[in-house]
């Protein structure tokens, strides 16, 4: 079995449609980018080995379909995730406004509540820097109230601006979000560990 | 009437004397139509079409003859009347662009009211001039409203074919695709016109008309219409809308010819794939096999989901089947497929379920392709895997184990955290199953830290409870030893279970229930204790006897005493802690026991009763004044084991005992507690009672007492002295030697010692002979 003993993790991609999310995961993954849109059914899988913070681990990243019609299937293939990239368009800011709705959607269908997860504000490469820079100030606040609202978690929501054409921050929106899921883990252990 | 006349009285409104008598003045009328005069013509068109014949025919022939505004106009106002023969000259080609040029410029809803007027006088007729403008007016062929019916194809089919035809050879594609438009939204109408259709859809090069044309094929079930589309889908490079009506439609038609060129749709990814993955499942099971073919390419796999998940069950035995004799991949796919399109009827979890249900069997490939499935969906399967792990089936079991196995602790682990975060029943299951059935102790462990803290059952559910019942009915002993176990943390709620477990077959499992019994502490427990007190194995007697004590019930002492006789010292010891905890409220009837010639008993009795509370004597020593002389023996011993202690109780009694023989009893008693104060009454019955009683309880009371005794032995008479001496013939020689030292430090009783030694020489050379001592020391000493 190719799989060898390594820790699952499964990580979500998340947001409206057409957003980038499939465009993402293969510029991560290592596919070329793929210009033309092309709608995800229900969910689509790709899985990568990695080594984060001294730990052998296989990044299974569940690429959600964004389109209301997937909805049901949806909820799903958030089961035992452990992590999400929260993903809007920076030049749809619509998409950013509905991501809490998401970001519920996580909490209720991974089967343990709110994990780790970042903000993504993709397609960069297509908006000035002065939007950028508007963009960042609105964003951070809305961080800021994640962060609030989570800070008994164990993890920080972080934001990254990205780029799937031009791969601006997508491995290191990967890795972070890998390394949060380890420190994750291990303070539940840790926390587990006390109550036992 | 001349028309110089007529133009006269019409001017005049004087209709009363006009008379219509012939065609002649009808054509002179329809030319005032058009006359300078706004008069005459006004009320031409009201002398016209008030009469009871009004000369719609005409005025139109005239219209098309000759264009002209003022009969236009007075066609647009009077539409309603023109109606009924419109639609013959709508299909005509010498007047269909004349009309048609009218009804551009009338609104869709005025054209209707105009029909619908019409109608109530002439319903087919007016149904035919909608049916006309459908076919040729966009914004019209849209309208909800309509009169157009099945009866109405149904009865004028002849003639609405004949409109159809018409208007699909006219040169211009906007009527054909209105008119197939019009065919999608009265699918009866297809039939007049299938073989047009056919031929629209196998060589037009107009795409709305394909289109539309596509759609109109798929409401007649004949095999030639899926042919076309299949041809015109594999010959042509048509755009994707075109592509998606074809695809929709063969789905419609459920043609399983389509199947084939349906599958191939998936390699141009959405959104024909979705489509045709639509319109495949619409064709239903028999594209199953084909589907299980194409599990070969992964990336057809969302789109075989898809279909599989519209087709529902049926694909169930496919995918079976292909987990079972497929090629490698697709075994690999349709493991996941499997999952995937049985979690829309079963959930996520009933379809790993399902799958895991696969680890039954034995096949090595359907094996390692179920495991990559499983591991493919990652830690959801873990809670799956796990509860398989105490499912009937064996081979599903060890299957199950294996995969967990692949998944590793790490991620077991992370699983169970994840339930222990929002489920802890769930988390305290899966660990209670993982720790009872997994057979390594590092996956025991893990899953004991999510039962248990510190020493309490992280949950008490009843599910969990349930479960530990039904693992008591397992064929491996040690599943119920553990079970036995962890029945313990359910309190007196596990008495029953763990009655039934003290008669299991297995002695550890019966072992483990009655230690959980003796732990739970419970009433409800004492029948099966009792039980298990005469247990032939004495482990489980042990334990059923310390927690027989433990439960304070004086009521089984008769269990305690009966154990008290048992050959092995491990039962005995056991009896001898119940008759303790129970304590004074059995020491009574227990003392009983110290007649017993049963050795074993009366020194378990003696042991028992020895360390129990001194105040226990209080209801013993009045037994003293009938006792048999066993008894009082083995009281003594009693007695020498509480030592001081005993002393207070015992005087209290001495001195309120008034026969002879019980204050001679406890006398002896006194000494063997080793009260110090007797001394002084010792030594008055040696010297003037009975000197056997005090030198027995000077005996008793050792060479510890002698200092005091010296005390006491320096007051009395030198006569007394003599006597003590002489009467101590019989005192011990460790006494004897004791009482010889203590002498000689005394100035003035030092001068007795020859005669002491005199006395006791010969039991003290015997002590010495026996203790390896230096006789000649003391005889040296103490001769004179």
């Amino acid at each position: 079995m190719s799989y060898g003993k390594k820790l699952f993790l499964k990580v979500i991609l998340a947001g409206e449609a057409a957003v980038g999310k499939t465009s993402l995961r293969r510029s991560y993954i290592g596919e070329s980018f793929i210009t033309n849109h092309l709608e995800t059914i229900g969910a689509d899988f790709a899985s990568m080995p990695k080594e984060i913070k001294d730990l052998s681990v296989l990044f299974q990243i569940w690429d959600i379909a964004g389109q209301d019609v997937f909805e049901k299937v949806r909820m799903m293939y958030y089961r035992g995730s452990m992590g999400a990239l929260m993903v809007f368009d920076a030049t749809k800011t619509s998409t950013l406004k509905s991501l809490d709705g998401w970001i519920k959607e996580l909490e209720e269908g991974s089967e343990r509540g709110i994990v780790p997860f970042s903000i993504l504000g993709n397609k960069m490469d297509l908006i000035t820097k002065a939007k950028r820079e508007k963009l960042r100030i609105q964003v951070k606040k809305y961080v800021t109230a994640l962060n609030k609202k989570y800070s008994s978690k164990g993890f920080k929501v972080e934001y990254f601006e990205t780029s799937a054409k031009t791969g601006e921050n997508v491995h290191s929106a990967f890795e972070n979000l890998g390394s949060k899921i380890i420190d994750y883990i291990l303070l539940r252990k840790e926390k587990r560990g006390k109550t036992s | 009437m001349r028309a110089d006349e007529l133009k006269q009285q019409l001017r005049k409104g004087e209709f009363n004397k006009i008379s219509l008598q012939n065609m002649k003045i009808y054509q002179t009328l329809i030319e005032f139509l058009i006359d300078e005069d706004d008069i005459v013509r006004k009320n031409t068109v009201k002398l016209l079409f008030r009469a009871d014949y009004i000369p719609t025919e005409e005025i139109l022939k005239r219209y098309i003859k000759e264009p002209n505004s003022l009969i236009k106009d007075v066609l647009i106002k009077q539409l309603p009347s023109f109606i009924p023969i419109l639609s013959k000259y709508l299909v005509r080609d010498n007047s269909f662009e004349i009309l048609f040029d009218i009804f551009s410029e009338i609104q869709s809803k005025t054209i209707f009211t105009a029909i619908k007027k019409a109608y109530s006088v002439t319903p087919i007729l007016s149904t035919f001039t909608e049916l006309s403008l459908r076919t040729c007016h966009v914004s019209f062929s849209n309208l909800q409203d309509t009169f157009i019916n099945f009866h109405f194809i149904s009865d004028q089919s002849k003639e609405i074919k004949k409109i159809l035809l018409y208007r699909l050879k006219q040169a211009n594609p906007l009527y054909t695709e209105l008119t197939l438009f019009t065919v999608t939204q009265y699918p009866e109408l297809a039939h007049l016109v299938i073989k047009q259709i056919r031929e629209i859809v196998l060589k037009s090069k107009e795409e709305e008309a394909i289109k539309y044309a596509s759609l109109a094929l798929m409401h007649i079930d004949e095999p030639k219409n899926s042919d076309v589309l299949i041809q015109r889908l594999s010959n042509f490079s048509d755009s994707t809308d075109t592509q998606l009506a074809i695809i929709e439609s063969l789905g419609n038609l459920g043609n399983p010819k389509a199947a084939n060129i349906l599958v191939e749709q998936f390699k141009k990814g959405d959104p024909a794939a979705y489509y045709a993955a639509r319109s495949l499942a619409m064709i239903g099971n028999t594209v199953l096999p084909l589907l299980i073919t194409a599990l070969e390419e992964d990336k057809n796999v969302p789109y075989i989901i898809e279909s599989m998940k519209r087709i529902g069950d049926a694909s169930y035995d496919f995918l079976m089947s292909a987990l079972q004799k497929g090629k490698k991949k697709v075994r690999k796919n349709a493991a996941q497929c499997l999952t995937l399109v049985m979690s829309q009827k079963y959930g996520y979890e009933g379809a790993i379920r399902l799958l895991t249900t696969q680890l039954a069997g034995k096949n090595p490939s359907i094996l390692e392709a179920v495991t990559q499935a499983l591991l493919t969906l990652g830690t959801p399967s873990i809670r799956v895997l796990i509860e398989e792990l105490q499912d009937d089936d064996l081979q599903l079991r060890k299957n199950a184990k294996e995969v967990l196995q692949y998944f590793g602790f790490e991620n077991i682990e992370l699983a169970l955290d994840g339930h222990f975060e929002t489920n802890l029943n769930q988390a305290v299951k899966l660990g209670l199953i993982l720790y009872l059935y997994y057979p390594s102790k590092e996956m025991q462990d893990l899953g004991l830290l999510f039962v248990l803290s510190k020493d309490n059952f992280l949950s008490k559910d009843d599910e969990i409870f349930s479960l530990l019942t039904k693992t008591t009915n397992e064929i491996d002993p040690v599943l119920r030893e553990k079970v036995c176990e962890m029945l313990y943390y359910f309190g007196s709620k596990s008495v029953p279970i763990l009655s039934s477990l003290l008669s299991d077959p297995n002695i550890n499992v019966r072992r483990k229930a009655v230690e959980s019994l003796r732990k739970i502490k419970s009433k409800r427990a004492l029948i099966t204790l009792i039980r298990g007190a005469k247990d032939n194995d004495d482990v489980i007697a042990e334990i059923s006897i310390r927690a027989l004590g433990e439960l304070k019930d004086p009521g089984v002492l008769d269990v305690i005493i009966e154990n008290m006789k048992r050959s092995k010292r491990l039962v005995r010891d056991a009896a001898i802690y119940a008759a303790v905890k129970i304590g004074p409220s059995v020491s009574k009837k227990l003392a009983e026991q110290l007649s017993s010639a049963n050795q074993h008993l009366a020194n378990a009795t003696i042991s028992a009763l020895s360390q129990m509370d001194i105040k226990i004597l209080r209801s013993i020593l009045p037994n003293l004044k009938n006792a048999d002389v066993r008894w009082f023996n083995n009281l003594k011993k009693v007695i020498e084991k509480m030592g001081k202690a005993a002393s207070p109780i015992l005087r209290n009694f001495y001195l309120k005992a008034k026969l002879e023989k019980t204050k001679e009893r406890v006398f002896i008693l006194l000494s063997l507690s080793k009260d110090n104060e007797l001394v002084s009454e010792i030594i008055q019955k040696i010297t003037k009672g009975n000197h056997r009683l005090g030198l027995t309880a000077l005996n008793n009371l050792g060479k510890e007492s002698i200092k005091n005794l010296v005390k006491e032995f320096s007051k009395i008479s030198d006569k007394n002295k003599a006597v003590f001496i002489e009467k101590s013939r019989n005192l011990k020689p460790e006494i004897a030697i004791e009482f010889l030292n203590s002498l000689s430090k005394n100035n003035k009783l030092e001068q007795l010692t020859g005669k002491v030694f005199k006395i006791h020489s010969k039991s003290i050379k015997r002590y010495c002979n026996e203790e390896k001592l230096n006789f000649d020391e003391y005889l040296k000493k103490y001769r004179n």
